[in-house]
């Protein structure tokens, strides 16, 4: 029996239907036409006014009521056996593909977006700045201590040659050799400079300084300087002390020892001298930095640049991306402060071009980048996943179906744009409902549940669920019926 | 021969039609609603079946569904 409530609203929407021309006509053999058929076969009247169509209807689709000796009984009008038939299995079904939506596809949606984002948190995409490793060198305050500026400079003008005497120093690379503490002098003052020194440099570079074969030119002015200072320091307590045992007689030592202590006072003086000029001559990079600019580098490239002289760019208004746009135009660290300062504009604006192509070669890029990860993902959810008994048995009756999954999933991937791709939600809530799951009414009832929670915030998810199932099932009832206009 | 008049016979030719319509629509809002008030026993919560969700709101909901779906898609 049909209730007031849907004779009343259905005969108000059928009037808005006959006044635009339009007659609904069930398709035949669907469970509407069983019922429609069950209660116009059921309508003997003659309805002749608009306030009758409602009772008549209602009168056409019940049973008959009796009473018989006080007894009241209700036999079922056909549309009642149709109706009670079918509520109950489609009740069970609806709710069958809810739980399954619920539990299973947005499971899957929710571990694929988890893994999506993992994967994507431990790919760094590289901005156009990390093509520089900037370090900026300021010559530490040990290099204009009392021992330097009293001992080194004795080197100063010296017309002697030093030579340097090898010695396998093995023995300093023991654990118990102790070199920060080594090379200190015993004057407080010096020794906390030379401690804060040794720790800006680092206890595994300086002892390579000492033991291993440098090449000295290769070095820029910068490493020279810790490489003469460390030295020298070590072999000048070496001279006084002469306490490591190398195989060696104490005059053998003591004379091998001053010899190199010489070599590398000497070299000190020499790379302060060096270090000096460059200031003087405003250079900005040392020369160990790497200019040799391109999209495709890998690593960054390494630029010492010396905060002196960048301190007098900076204050004649030059900046980093001044220093940027000489390297990425001239692939050389031979310039100065003067050289930027008369071309700033012009070096400025050579980055920030290069900056913008790059942007372009990098948004190409991420976007394939993301691709890569997110096809990688979900080839790996489709082979990890665990999966129930009745997937199992749909996959074992379709054999091809998890290499078709791909090729959609791939399909999906491929047409994505750059703007697709921060939206993971929408990204993930397609690849597992719409295609993995694409056998289930998931992707439909999740959209829908997906689309009412971002309508409130107030808004549970079991009733965006509800929400959802009155347009399901109302698009599967609508379906079964062919709109025709007179 | 009918003794109706013109206008009558269009009344009464109307009134078929939405009577015809009505079936078919007034079946649609009944099993759908329904179909959702048992899911809603069983499946989606009792929190809502204890609100405002009575047959006629939910017809309503349904209601609004069924003038996306075929008479604004016209």
């Amino acid at each position: 029996m049909l209730s007031n409530s849907s004779v009343v609203i259905g005969t108000n929407l059928a009037e808005i239907c006959v006044d635009r021309n339009l007659q609904l006509i069930p398709k035949k053999l669907t469970l509407l036409d069983e019922l429609t058929a069950a209660v116009s076969n059921n309508l003997f009247t003659t309805v002749s006014n608009r306030e009758l169509i409602e009772p008549a209807i209602i009168a056409a689709s019940s049973g008959i009521e009796s009473e018989r000796k006080g007894i009241k009984s209700y036999i079922q009008s056909s549309h009642d056996t149709i109706m009670d038939n079918y509520i109950v299995d489609l009740a069970n079904l609806v709710t069958n593909y809810i739980s399954f939506a619920r539990n299973v596809v947005n499971k899957e949606v929710n571990l694929l977006k988890e893994s999506l984002e993992t994967a994507l948190a431990n790919y760094r995409y590289k901005e156009p700045e990390d093509f520089f490793n900037v370090k900026y060198y300021k010559l530490h305050e040990v290099y204009n201590s009392y021992l330097v500026e009293n001992e080194i400079s004795s080197y100063k003008d010296s017309s002697s040659k030093y030579f340097f005497e090898s010695m396998n120093l093995n023995k300093i690379t023991e654990e118990s050799f102790d070199l920060a503490k080594y090379i200190l002098t015993g004057d407080e003052e010096q020794d906390l400079l030379i401690q804060d020194w040794f720790s800006s440099i680092g206890k595994n570079r300086a002892i390579s300084f000492i033991i291993e074969n440098i090449p000295e030119y290769s070095l820029s002015t910068d490493a020279l300087l810790d490489y003469s200072l460390v030295n020298y320091l070590f072999y000048r307590n070496l001279v006084e002390k002469s306490d490591i045992d190398l195989g060696l007689t104490t005059v053998q030592l003591r004379t091998k020892a001053t010899s190199n202590r010489d070599y590398f006072g000497n070299k000190l003086n020499v790379a302060l001298e060096l270090y000096r000029k460059d200031i003087r001559n405003g250079k900005i990079l040392s020369s160990s930095s790497e200019t040799s600019f391109s999209y495709f580098n890998i690593n960054p490239l390494n630029i010492t640049v010396y905060e002196e002289s960048f301190a007098k760019l900076a204050e004649g208004g030059g900046n980093i991306e001044v220093l940027f746009g000489f390297i990425v135009t001239n692939n050389t660290n031979d310039v100065t402060v003067d050289h930027l300062l008369e071309n700033k504009e012009d070096y400025q604006q050579k980055w920030m071009n290069i900056r913008s192509l790059y942007m372009i070669f990098l948004n190409n890029n991420r976007l394939n980048i993301f691709k890569q990860i997110l096809r990688e993902v979900f080839e790996n959810s489709l082979n990890k996943t665990e999966i129930s008994e009745e997937e199992q048995s749909f996959l074992n009756e379709n054999p091809g179906f998890i290499d078709e999954t791909k090729r959609l999933g791939n399909e999906y991937i491929d047409q994505l744009h750059i703007s697709d791709i921060n939206d993971l939600d929408t990204i993930t809530l397609d690849l597992v409902a719409k295609i993995r799951y694409r056998f289930t009414n998931a992707y439909f009832i999740l959209k829908e549940m997906k689309e009412n929670l971002a309508l409130s915030n107030d808004m549970e998810p079991l009733e965006a669920a509800l929400f959802a199932t009155v347009k399901y099932v109302t698009d599967y009832l609508c379906e079964q019926v062919d709109v025709v206009r007179l | 021969m009918s003794d109706l008049t013109i206008e009558e016979q269009q009344n009464l030719f109307k009134i078929k039609k939405i009577i015809d319509n009505s079936i078919v629509l007034s079946n649609i809002l009944e099993l759908a609603t329904s179909i959702i008030i048992r899911i809603a026993g069983k499946d989606i919560a009792d929190n809502i079946k204890n609100q405002s969700l009575n047959r006629t709101v939910l017809s309503n909901l349904v209601a609004n569904r069924i003038k996306e779906k075929i008479i604004n898609r016209e």
